[in-house]
């Protein structure tokens, strides 16, 4: 799979210690990215530091970044590792059962209360939830962070191919609990 | 709205299309409203700043060297993909063209104004070496022109039908004129349709790498990505694109087109004649067929998979509802 002609251009240029490129990186991808530590998370202070470190980690290794392979999904990997390490952190310091603490916390800010009220796609986001966690990850990777499949296999470290079958079963999934919801 | 995988769009065409067009549904369904998060984005890139401006005095102390990246490399993915393209001398190209054009037996006509027209005839389809070393394969029933000076002036071309565009990417905007849009862009693969004359009148273009600026005479209409597709009528639709340019291996690909233009595309491939009745000819239908022979192939399986009723005479058909 190709990268679209932007991120290898940013990348060589990145690469040249160009800062200018970098900034344009950066607001390309800071709002996705934001959200995509957030989902991990559910903590807007640790989505931030994670981007924060996310970026500055990118233009500390810039000299040996590959144009060949996916800035994008570079980006992606290192805020999720980091997001993890956030989670991972707060459960050693509090307990498994105060890491719900984080979410409670997210939910307190309002990040989720600002989820779209209608109620169908309120349903299909309790589904998703009830996806098998690697499935889940790879279909909000796909459907909300418009990832390619090879990015996401990436991202993953699984293949384009189980890429392809969890996003596929995924959307068998909800087509079920639709029509047990519609049917009933 | 985002539009599906192609590898997802690939596996939905296999499935019943009903089935399918469930999926499509809830894959529109199911994307989570993106929550506003420019209260926290607002300090973060001064942030980000401070922090790489901290980490440079360091840098500068060490002295280290920018690194060079060689011309050759920052060329390479265009270069490689240039097959037929000679870039020097620029004039040996024209005659290239012209006898790579006849051996296809194709009319290509210079004209004294400077007009140089590229055309396919029906069942023909041709590849095309620009002089600015951009690569076209034109399907067939299908015109493409440029002025003189094409590739020293401006990269400026006309497409009347369907081509697959690979670009060298040079600072001279590429730019490729419809009857209803403009298409323009700096290096990239791309494939634009243009058929007037077909049930669907609208200009479709499909991005396979890079990115593209899609215009009609109103103005601007967008920018697009690799795996993204635009119609241009009178109105904006995204459409999910299976695999831009598909046609030169001789897949024949519809996503969403009405039935009177893709019997209009089995015409001018395979130069037969197909009667459609009004009742059926607006009907959208999605098919992809990896490489059929033959025009009997197409329909049969159209009329398979649709329910409609094939007739066939000598070198004519008629499709109607059963």
């Amino acid at each position: 799979m190709h990268e679209t002609l932007p991120f290898a251009v940013w990348c060589r240029r990145i690469q040249a210690s160009d800062r200018a490129a970098f900034t344009e990186l950066y607001q390309a991808l800071q709002a996705d990215l934001i959200r995509y530590a957030l989902r991990v998370t559910h903590d807007e202070r640790a989505a931030q530091d994670v981007v924060q470190e996310t970026f500055v980690k990118v233009w500390q290794k810039r000299e040996t970044l590959d144009p060949n392979r996916s800035l994008r999904a570079l980006l992606y990997t290192t805020t999720r590792n980091l997001s993890i390490n956030v989670v991972q952190s707060y459960r050693n310091r509090y307990g498994e059962a105060d890491a719900e603490g984080l979410d409670r916390l997210g939910q307190a800010s309002g990040v989720e209360a600002r989820i779209d009220a209608d109620r169908l796609s309120r349903r299909m986001q309790a589904w998703i939830e009830e996806l098998p966690e690697r499935r889940r990850e790879a279909f909000r990777l796909s459907r909300d962070s418009g990832l390619s499949h090879d990015e996401i296999a990436e991202v993953m470290q699984v293949s384009p191919r189980t890429v392809n079958t969890h996003i596929v079963l995924a959307l068998r999934f909800l087509r079920e609990r639709l029509h047990a919801f519609e049917g009933a | 709205m985002r539009p599906l995988p192609p590898e997802v769009e690939a596996e939905l065409a296999g499935l019943p299309p009903q089935e399918a067009d469930e999926l499509r549904r809830i894959w529109s369904l199911a994307g989570l409203p993106a929550p506003n998060v420019d209260h926290l984005s607002g300090d973060l890139w001064a942030r980000i700043e401070a922090e790489l401006d901290e980490a440079k005095v360091d840098e500068a102390e060490l002295d280290a060297p920018a690194p060079v990246i060689p011309i050759a490399q920052a060329r390479s993915r265009s270069a490689v993909r240039s097959t037929t393209a000679s870039r020097s001398p620029r004039r040996a190209w024209f005659s290239m063209a012209a006898a790579l054009a006849l051996v296809a037996g194709v009319a290509v006509t210079w004209w004294a104004t400077g007009t140089t027209t590229f055309e396919a005839g029906v069942g023909e389809q041709l590849t095309v070496s620009l002089p600015d070393g951009s690569t076209v394969n034109l399907n067939a029933g299908s015109t493409l022109s440029h002025e003189r000076g094409f590739g020293d002036t401006h990269r400026n071309l006309k497409l009347d039908g369907e081509a697959f565009f690979s670009v060298e990417s040079e600072a001279v905007p590429f730019i490729v004129e419809t009857f209803n849009a403009e298409v323009r862009v700096v290096g990239t693969e791309f494939n634009v349709r243009a058929r007037a004359e077909d049930g669907m009148p609208a200009t479709h273009v499909a991005v396979k790498e890079g990115i593209v600026e899609v215009s009609q005479t109103a103005g601007f209409v967008g920018r697009l990505e690799a795996g993204e597709a635009v119609g241009v009528t009178h109105d904006i639709t995204s459409i999910p694109e299976v695999d831009a340019g598909a046609w030169r291996s001789g897949a024949f690909q519809f996503a969403g087109f009405p039935l009177s233009a893709l019997t209009a595309e089995i015409e001018r491939r395979y130069d037969v004649q197909i009667n459609v009745d009004p009742a059926i000819a607006s009907t959208p239908v999605t098919m992809r067929l990896e490489a059929p022979e033959t025009a009997d192939d197409v329909l049969r399986t159209l009329a398979e998979y649709y329910g409609y009723a094939l007739d066939s005479g000598s070198g004519s058909y008629t499709l109607k509802p059963r």
